[in-house]
């Protein structure tokens, strides 16, 4: 009896250890609905030039407009007037190499993320203060493989490059970037969202934390959802969005409901969410990059998913667009705390940027024919 | 007096139109033919690695000579060419793209930025591989 008493123990031990189980945490869906519609107006701004194609993003009372193909910054006022125009391609301090992501910090300087993900760090004035390359801890003599979740080296810069723009960066602690992180098959041809693909929903992080001086991937936290195993391999979903507020990190993934939030230790807290209306869930899988390829336009433009987060700063707040199917109409939820307050039809491309006045703006209408914003007051 | 008084409002009419074009800086403009171009394979058909030669042709549109600074392209599989010295008001200049088939068929599209001593400063050329709807202006 002893021995089998023992036995027990050891196979409960063994199979504690071996566990791939998520950890069960409060999940919370809550709707109070306070309005069903938001009054949109739209501000057209007009820079001396424009490429059509880049991001809106707010800081203090001004709008800025950030061309990635020229590589300029144009600021515009609330009216929409053209106030003053920064950068452009060079390596002079007030010019930049080149960048793909950007965002005002709390201080209102700036941080970019280049086409290698390399980071540069401008002063409010924009003047160049310095630049740095990402460190991944990636060693070139390792074949990484099934069992190397765990490890940064692994890992990339998780860029889905779709239609409505997710291009946020974010930080925690004032000085610690976070980031969306994905294994390239390139990188792990064992652990990807095409081969081994349920292995890789259990045991990929999610997010990476990055220290904006040495550039070093410090830490790489984070679950995929459960969700995915329902659809098997989708790799054109593999993706998320995060935003943070004090000490959490807001956390939505492309097909999930749910809105996870980490706290200061980068452990999941809680979760959070109610699914959008009407979204196309039937999600078209691809088991190979190649495969993937053919079907990436139809795949972002015809079916429902979550593609950004936003917290506001100044009030429990927070935003959360996606896509219904193909058509135009997309929609918003907002959160109050927890609760869901309204599920509102918006357009397609509906980041919220931040709030000046009683306004929140959006990001907006970038094209060659358009440029300019969304701007709304809550009800 | 009446006659005094109207050539003397005439007068400072014309004074302040020119004082008005006096403030007007004197600068170079740049007025391309087109900024798209797609590859008609209409006209001739392209395969492998053929050459593919673009030339987008520009105007001084402004009054003072119109200098290109820079022409960089958005992938190392397209060299830009352009006219380096000066160009005076009214005269023309020709920004050339090089490529092949082989790899336009892969990107489907380059572009290059222009940068120029103008107010706009800087401009986006394209080209594209056609798609049988698409006609060059």
């Amino acid at each position: 009896m002893k021995y089998f008493l023992h036995c027990l123990f050891i196979t409960f031990l063994l199979a504690s250890c071996t566990s791939e189980e998520a950890p069960v945490t409060e999940k919370i869906v809550l709707r109070n609905i306070q309005f069903h519609e938001l009054n949109i107006d739209t501000l057209l701004v007009e820079p001396p030039a424009r490429s059509g194609s880049g991001f809106f993003r707010l800081s203090g009372n001004n709008l800025y407009f950030f061309d990635d193909i020229f590589l300029t910054v144009s600021v515009f006022d609330t009216a929409g007037n053209f106030v003053q125009r920064y950068l452009g391609k060079g390596h002079r301090p007030d010019e930049i190499e080149d960048f793909l992501f950007a965002n005002f910090l709390a201080d209102s300087s700036l941080v970019f993320l280049g086409k290698s993900y390399n980071i540069s760090r401008y002063d409010q004035q924009f003047t160049a203060q310095y630049q740095v390359d990402m460190d991944w801890n990636r060693k070139a003599n390792i074949q990484y493989g099934l069992s190397d979740g765990d490890k940064t080296g692994t890992y990339g810069y998780n860029y889905y490059n779709g239609f409505y723009d997710n291009r946020w960066l974010s930080v925690i602690h004032q000085n610690k970037l976070i980031i969306p992180i994905w294994i390239s098959p390139g990188v792990n041809s064992r652990l990807n969202a095409f081969r081994n693909y349920e292995a890789y929903y259990e045991r990929a992080k999610t997010v990476g934390v990055v220290d904006l001086r040495s550039g070093k991937v410090e830490k790489i936290f984070g679950r995929r959802s459960p969700a995915y195993k329902k659809y098997g391999a989708i790799p054109n979903y593999d993706f998320l969005t995060l935003d943070s507020r004090l000490d959490s990190i807001y956390v939505s993934q492309a097909i999930d409901s749910m809105i996870q939030v980490y706290g200061p230790d980068y452990e999941l807290a809680y979760e959070f969410g109610v699914a959008g209306q009407n979204m196309n869930t039937s999600y078209p899988t691809a088991a190979t990059p190649m495969e993937s390829e053919k079907i990436w336009i139809k795949a972002f433009t015809d079916y429902g998913y979550y593609y950004n987060v936003y917290c506001d700063r100044t009030s429990a707040m927070i935003f959360r667009p996606y896509t219904k199917d193909e058509s135009n109409i997309g929609g918003l939820q907002i959160y109050e705390h927890a609760a869901l307050i309204a599920d509102v039809a918006v357009p397609k491309r509906f980041n919220i940027i931040g709030k000046i006045g009683e306004y929140y703006y959006a990001d907006g209408l970038v094209n060659e024919d358009q440029l300019g914003l969304y701007r709304f007051k809550l009800p | 007096m009446k006659y005094v008084l109207s050539f003397f409002f005439m007068a400072l009419l014309l004074l302040n139109a020119k004082l008005l074009l006096a403030q007007q800086p004197a600068i170079a403009g740049l007025r391309f033919d087109y900024k798209k171009y797609y590859l008609d394979q209409r006209k001739k058909k392209y395969t492998g690695t053929d050459t593919i030669e673009v030339v987008y042709r520009f105007t001084n549109s402004g009054t003072q000579p119109l200098l290109i600074e820079s022409v960089s392209s958005s992938c190392s599989c397209s060299v830009p060419d352009y006219t380096k010295a000066p160009v005076k008001p009214n005269e023309t200049g020709y920004i050339k793209l090089t490529t092949t088939y082989d790899k336009l068929s892969l990107i489907k599209k380059v572009h290059a930025v222009v940068i120029a001593n103008t107010k706009e400063k800087y401009y986006k050329l394209e080209l594209f591989l056609s798609g049988k709807d698409n006609v060059n202006p």
